[in-house]
């Protein structure tokens, strides 16, 4: 089969040849055709071109023969030049050559030197004037015979006087030229078939025979293996791809099928290993042909020992004769198939020898013609041991009876029992609640479903009034129960208790203050009881207990009012004081002018120190209780923050500098020159900390540091920090700074003085500019009071004030140290020098730009030093440019100490 | 099983079939040219020439390659030439030289023969060199002619007008002697050896001024390769008659006496004075510089002089020896 397969042609191979014969068959049709077709044509042309030109020597020989034979013989060898000629010559009526293309022929008989030349047809062309042709076809030629007649004479011509003119042309050459031109068209058109007939075969094997191929290879291994092919690419022309589609149709419903019978197949396997019953098939023979491992157990065997074994093995010798009759029997249907149909208890025999009762159902069915009866056998042995069981059992059941009816009445006294001790309990808690002193109530949806006796009384009810009455009922109005009762009863889970003191109303509608506890019971506790989502309402009567409170807040109250009218009347009075104190100030000073012995003198002054130290106590006072008073108002004017600062410098630069300590203003440049508030009371703060700063240090320096917390458009919050260098405090007396009447420790007001009333008037004066106040120190490290302070912003930075206000300034030594625009003609140049110095001295970049803005003037100031100075501070060396500045300034004799903060 | 081999293998010999048909395909197309028509030689009768229709008549020439064209005189000859009648045509180097001045490019690919003696000036008894003055002199009207008549003239002493100058046609130069209407011809043989035997004197010829008058095949420059192949077999058969009339002279006299229009036995007389180069000679007169170009060279002067030349010019490239067989 599969050799004569192989015989046979493919689809491939055979269209393409088939294709390539036809065009082939074409091309060689077309090729002789064109070949025939133009061999037509050239002798056609050939011959019209032989008579023209045998016409035309004709006429020459006949004009000239007689006169001129040279002419003639000159143009019948010329003529013979035409490539195609092959005889040209003149002949007589005798047959005889006058003249020819070759000389030697002169005189020749022409039959013997023509072939093809017969003197019939020259006597036939004599008689005449039509030319006559003759063609022959291989070799090739064309002989044209012409007559001529020499001119002149008599129509009854001698034969002297009459020729022919014989012209033979060789077509050979022609031939050759039609079919090289036939040649030349056919292959282009050959090349053109065959390139054709290849690709349409590369296009057939692509297209048509690999997917067959591959439907194919497919099948084939289908067919052989039975193993499945992975699905087939059901690309390419139609007829293909359905070929492939259905191919991969049918693989996939072979594939369903498949798994289908092996789903089956091992269902039922597994429904048969895992049966319990012994399940035996046999064939006609009797022999066992699947034993299942229910069977193997059962009669202790292996399957091994009895797959093909004849069934007779597992029945008992003494019944296997009648076992074979009654199997035939089964075998041959009948009533006795019935029989052995049913479930029948028969004796079996285990393998080794034990026999044993079992159920057994038989089954037949016929596969393929073969006979297999299928058995199912069940081990009975237990089952008849349990009947005998059950016989012996009802023997002794009598006596149980009524040992279990005894234990019964006893187990129902104790319950008895156990039901007293619960009735008392209950009614113990019964007497507490009906006896204690608050109302208790348990409510459900906002109705009372108990309460004591007690939380009748309170309201003013009768026993039982309030059972049953709605919660609503407590509160004076719906409002209150509104917003105190519901959430009392609306909130979650239970566990929680919510208390609230709350007015409410007796039965007769007087009010009073009770405090309620709201509690809802424990879902799982109630359970069952019919008191789930349940609260219980404890009520106090708390009337006596709210007039208290109500007494003490009264007595409050007034000590408030008193303590007002006194801080009034100190206010006034220390005004009252202050005036006759200024008095015995001006006088001490005045009699101090005048003319006092040294002991006078000296009283005078002491008098007027502590006069000036009274005043100060008595301001502070008076400060105090103007603001304890609520007196004090702040103004809201605009203000200079440069003045503000000269006015502190003033007061407290001599304190400072007698002590030998450094003063600094440090002004950051955001915060306004210009700001709207109160400038006494915002320099009254500063002062006060400065103060206080310059009295608890004994060496370095104090520095006052102005900057913006925060900032709007319209104002700021101005932070002001004074730090000192000085004893520091500790982390405990903070606390208490800016109470009234308190210094850090008493220890200090002998030390330093002082009525402890200033940190908290700032404080006060601080909260009136709606601040605050601070403090961070640590013992021995120095202290850094600060203060925050809302002002409203006057317009212009800091800087840009002080521009405008230098004229005014230019006196006094600037307080701020920020950058100062000043003119160099306007500046001194030691004061220039003091702040280049100050700058290094901090390491501040700002020193080169301050270089760069002053540098004339410095090189006008430090002349041949400037140079060094310079090119250290371009190179930001703030050691060496300050060293280099001040042996400068010294040489060159600048005072860079006569400015403040320098 | 591999599909994909089992589809191949048979495959293999049909390609390989394609890849033969291309490789056959291939260069017939790209080499076919077209048939070539036979060569073309035109010739007037003349011994020198005469082998050329010796091989023909002995078969050795190939009628498809090369075809001999008989005519009667150089002019025609030279017209042919010109419009293309002619491929090839056995010339003397002067009418070569003419035909080029004219504008037909020309080159001679062999040299016949030198003219010693076989270019002759007859005339009738008793006149001599010195009593040629006034006579009628019969030349042909071409550089032969003009060359002869000049060498003539040199050994005469005399100028061209003390003669009476009668243009003819080499074939008609025994007629009109005979006739008696010239007493001078310009001929050359075959004429001259007929008219010699009737009694004609020979006063001058071509010994008397070796290598002025040598015979060539030209052939137009435009056909020189297409037609290289027909040219060598042509030159191959020339020599090859040669050979031929060497060794059985009597056979080829015979073949020879129709054309030459003389008995067989006077063939081989007609060559006395004619020198026929042989292939080396011909190797070397062919050779640029050699005495193909030095002959050309040598006759412009009286060409220039009888106007057969515009002008002077040096005269080179006029032979190509290489179709000469090895």
């Amino acid at each position: 089969m599969r050799a004569a397969l192989k015989d046979r042609y493919t689809l491939r191979t055979a269209v393409p040849v088939v294709i390539l014969l036809m065009v082939l068959c074409i091309l060689v049709f077309s090729y002789a055709d064109s070949l025939l077709s133009g061999r037509q044509a050239a002798r056609e042309r050939a011959r019209a071109s032989a008579v023209l030109d045998a016409e035309r020597l004709a006429r020459v020989t006949q004009r000239e023969l007689k006169e001129r034979p040279g002419n003639v013989a000159s143009d019948l060898s010329v003529a013979s030049t035409e490539p195609r000629t092959l005889v040209l010559a003149l002949i007589s009526p005798g047959g005889t050559v006058d003249m020819a293309h070759r000389l030697a022929w002169r005189g020749q008989a022409a039959q013997q030197l023509i072939t093809g030349f017969s003197t019939e047809r020259l006597a036939r062309v004599l008689q005449g004037r039509l030319p006559e042709v003759q063609e022959f076809s291989n070799p090739p030629r064309i002989a044209v015979m012409v007559p001529y007649f020499t001119e002149g004479r008599s129509s009854v011509a001698a034969n002297e006087d009459r020729g022919v003119v014989y012209l033979e042309y060789d077509l050979d050459h022609d031939y050759d030229l039609v079919q090289w031109s036939a040649q030349q068209r056919m292959w282009p058109l050959l090349g053109a078939a065959l390139l054709t007939a290849l690709g349409l075969a590369l296009l057939i094997r692509a297209k048509v025979a690999r997917p067959l191929a591959r439907v194919e290879q497919a099948s084939q291994h289908l067919a052989r293996h039975g193993s499945f092919p992975e699905p087939l690419d059901e690309g390419g022309p139609r007829e293909i791809a359905h070929l492939a589609h259905g191919f991969n149709a049918m693989v996939a419903r072979l594939r369903l099928a498949q798994q289908d019978s092996e789903n089956s197949r091992a269902r039922l396997s597994a429904i048969i290993e895992a049966a319990m019953d012994a399940i035996i098939t046999v064939d006609q023979q009797q022999n066992i042909t699947v034993i299942n491992r229910a069977a193997l157990q059962m009669f202790a065997c292996t399957e091994a020992q009895v797959l093909g074994q004849s069934v007779e093995l597992l029945i008992p010798p003494r019944f296997r004769p009648a076992h074979a009759d009654k199997v035939r029997r089964y075998a041959e249907g009948g009533a006795s198939s019935r029989a052995m149909g049913h479930y029948a208890v028969v004796a079996a025999r285990r393998l080794d020898g034990e026999e044993f009762p079992a159920e057994a159902s038989i089954s037949h069915i016929r596969v393929d013609g073969a006979l297999l009866m299928t058995v199912i056998l069940r081990d009975v042995t237990e089952r008849q041991k349990a009947q005998d069981a059950i016989v012996a059992l009802n023997t002794t059941l009598e006596a149980q009876v009524q040992q279990r009816t005894a234990r019964l009445v006893d187990a129902t006294r104790n319950l008895e029992q156990q039901q007293q001790v619960l009735q008392q309990a209950h009614a113990e808690q019964r007497t507490i609640f009906d006896t204690v002193t608050v109302g208790i109530a348990l409510v459900r949806q906002h109705h009372i479903v108990r309460c004591n006796r007690r939380l009748e009384e309170l309201f003013g009810y009768g026993p039982g009034g309030l059972e049953g009455q709605p919660v609503r009922l407590w509160y004076p109005d719906a409002a209150a129960f509104q917003s105190a009762g519901a959430p009392l009863f609306a909130q979650g889970d239970g566990g929680q208790v919510q208390q609230h003191l709350q007015q409410l109303v007796r039965q007769d509608g007087s009010r009073f203050w009770a405090r309620i506890s709201g509690s809802r019971l424990s879902e799982t506790s109630l359970a069952g009881s019919g008191l789930a989502h349940a609260w219980l309402a404890v009520i106090e009567d708390m009337s006596l207990q709210h007039a208290a409170e109500q007494a003490v807040l009264e007595a409050k109250e007034r000590a408030l009012e008193a303590s007002a009218a006194k801080s009034h009347f100190l206010a006034n009075m220390s005004h009252e004081i202050r005036t006759p104190m200024n008095a015995i100030i001006g006088l001490s000073y005045l009699l101090q002018q005048g003319t006092l012995d040294g002991q006078q003198s000296e009283q005078v002054r002491r008098i007027r120190a502590s006069s000036q130290h009274l005043l100060a106590i008595i301001n502070d006072i008076l400060d105090y209780s103007k603001v304890e008073a609520g007196k004090l108002r702040m103004e809201h004017i605009g203000f200079e923050l440069a003045a503000v600062l000269d006015n502190v410098a003033s007061l407290v630069a001599d304190k400072a500098a007698s002590k030998g300590l450094e003063l600094r203003f440090d002004v950051d440049p955001a915060v306004p020159a210009q700001l709207v508030g109160d400038p006494t009371r915002l320099g009254q703060i500063i002062v006060n900390y400065a103060n206080n700063a310059i009295k608890f240090t004994h060496q370095g320096q104090v520095r006052i540091a102005l900057g913006l917390r925060e900032q709007s458009d319209t104002e700021v919050l101005l932070l002001c920090t004074v730090s000192d260098s000085g004893i520091g405090l500790g982390a405990e007396q903070l606390p208490q700074l800016f109470q009234s009447f308190q210094q850090a420790d008493s220890s200090t007001t002998r030390e330093y003085g002082g009525t402890g009333l200033g940190l908290a008037i700032c404080k006060q004066l601080a909260a009136l500019m709606q601040g605050e106040v601070g403090v961070d120190s640590v013992r021995g490290q120095g202290s850094s009071f600060w203060f925050t302070a809302r002002l409203g912003r006057g317009g212009q930075t800091a800087a840009a004030a002080a521009t405008a206000a230098a004229p005014d300034l230019q006196p006094q030594p600037a307080p701020s140290q920020q950058p100062d625009p000043q003119p160099d003609t306007q500046r001194q140049p030691a004061q220039v020098c003091a702040r280049l110095a100050a700058l290094l001295a901090d390491d501040n970049l700002a020193a080169v730009d301050w270089l760069a803005e002053h540098h004339s003037l410095l090189a006008l100031a430090l002349q041949e030093h400037f140079a060094a100075v310079a090119d250290a501070v371009q190179r930001f060396d703030c050691a060496q440019a300050l060293q280099r500045l001040q042996m400068a300034a010294q040489s060159r004799g600048i005072d860079m100490t006569h400015t403040p903060g320098g | 099983m591999n599909v994909w081999n089992a589809c191949v293998s048979p495959g293999l010999p049909r390609r390989q079939l394609l890849g033969g048909a291309a490789a056959f395909l291939l260069p017939a197309l790209a080499g076919c040219s077209a048939p070539l028509p036979p060569m073309r030689v035109g010739s007037i009768v003349f011994p020198g020439y005469e082998h050329m229709f010796l091989a023909r008549a002995l078969g050795l020439l190939d009628a498809r390659r090369v075809r001999l064209v008989e005519l009667l005189a150089n002019t025609d000859t030279l017209r042919a030439l010109a419009v293309g009648q002619l491929e090839a045509a056995a010339l003397t180097v002067d009418e070569l030289m003419t035909a080029r001045a004219d504008g037909v490019d020309l080159r001679a690919v062999l040299v016949f023969d030198v003219s010693e003696g076989a270019d002759v000036v007859l005339a009738r008894a008793p006149i001599t060199l010195g009593s040629l003055a006034g006579r009628r002199v019969a030349v042909e009207e071409g550089a032969m002619g003009a060359v002869m008549l000049d060498g003539l003239l040199q050994a005469a002493g005399l100028r061209p007008e003390q003669i009476r100058k009668v243009p003819i046609t080499l074939d008609r130069s025994e007629v009109l002697y005979g006739q008696g209407l010239v007493d001078v011809v310009v001929t050359a043989d075959p004429w001259a050896a007929r008219m010699e035997s009737r009694g004609a004197q020979r006063i001058f010829d071509s010994s008397d001024m070796p290598g002025r008058i040598v015979d060539v095949l030209a052939v137009r420059a435009d056909v020189l390769d297409r037609q290289a192949g027909a040219l060598r077999h042509l030159l191959q058969c020339h020599f090859a008659a040669r050979q031929q009339m060497r060794d059985a002279p009597q056979r080829c006299a015979a073949l020879m006496a129709d054309r030459l229009q003389t008995p067989a036995a006077e063939v081989m007389a007609l060559y006395r004075g004619l020198r026929l180069p042989d292939l080396a000679q011909n190797r070397a007169m062919l050779a640029p510089g050699g005495s193909v170009d030095q002959t050309a060279q040598a006759l412009q002067g009286p060409m220039v002089q009888a106007q057969l030349l515009p002008r002077a010019a040096v005269q080179r490239g006029l032979a190509d020896a290489q179709y000469l067989p090895l």
